[in-house]
């Protein structure tokens, strides 16, 4: 699994795009894609397009990322999912706590 | 490959560095009915193989993800514990029938834990804490059957599939 992240240019939209499986493999990298910005990202865009599996330690750092930024309040959309990723965040119900976008 | 079964035992020194999940998914998806689920296939073993590693070998306690911190925490000890490990074993027994409408994926996941009391866990309606406890949420909703059998060392998921989704996965 890789992890790569790109700041929007008014540094307000950070992308973390995921290529292979998710999981807890890459989970320092992931948090330091959105821990280590000098301002932090408004809205948060978490691209699957590159990955095909998941299991529910991805679905734990999906929430401390929804956590860091800012809860309930927080602005994540989940974007280009396979239809048996969404099957995974549907069933643990994270379809309701982030945007999510086929 | 229609009806097969296969076992495969993984000792300390292999569970220290091998992850057998691709070869055991490489196996699953050269059935092709089941090569369709593969995402939700990959899910359940990811689910099953972690809870066996994690808490069954390592000991390790999922109360400890009640947040970001903890979660970060978890993962650390995981890997600390998984270097020194010593001693334990993991075995897949899993078979693949078929019926009448379509094919059942019968794995059997055994560690060499004490195991933990399920019928309490059971009870409490698989409690969900912070970070954890959606795993096994996800393999009961995903899979036809689950049981924990023996002292809780050891898991039954039966995976059901039907001719009409390999149609419509095609169209």
């Amino acid at each position: 699994m890789s992890i790569s992240s790109l700041t929007s240019n008014d540094g307000r939209e950070l992308t973390i795009k995921i290529a292979g499986r998710f999981d807890f493999s890459a989970l320092q990298n992931f948090r330091n894609a959105y821990e280590t910005l000098d301002h932090p990202a408004e809205r948060y865009i978490v691209d699957l397009k590159e990955s095909d599996y998941l299991d529910s330690s991805a679905l734990g750092m999906l929430l401390a990322l929804r956590d860091y930024a800012g809860g309930d309040g927080a602005n994540i959309k989940i974007v280009h999912c396979k239809p048996d990723v969404k099957k995974i965040l549907v069933i643990t119900k994270l379809d309701e706590l982030f945007t999510i976008d086929m | 490959m229609q009806e097969w079964h296969f076992s495969l035992e993984l000792h300390a020194q292999t569970l220290r560095n091998f992850d057998p999940l691709p070869l055991l998914l490489h196996i699953l998806v050269e059935s092709p009915e089941l090569a369709v689920h593969k995402g939700v296939l990959y899910t359940i073993l990811a689910e099953l193989y972690s809870n066996a590693l994690d808490h069954g070998v390592l000991g390790l306690d999922s109360s400890m993800k009640a947040d970001a911190k903890g979660f970060a925490t978890y993962y650390s000890q995981r890997e600390m514990l998984l270097n020194d490990l010593m001693q334990g074993y993991i075995r897949f027994n899993i078979k693949h029938v078929t019926t009448s409408t379509g094919g059942k994926l019968i794995l059997r996941i055994e560690d060499s834990g004490s195991g933990f009391d399920y019928q309490q866990y059971l009870n409490n309606n698989f409690k969900k804490e912070g970070y954890s406890g959606r795993g096994i949420l996800l393999v009961r909703d995903l899979c036809e059957e689950f049981h924990y059998l023996g002292a809780g060392n050891c898991v039954e998921a039966i995976y059901s599939w039907q001719y009409p989704d390999v149609r419509e996965q095609k169209t």
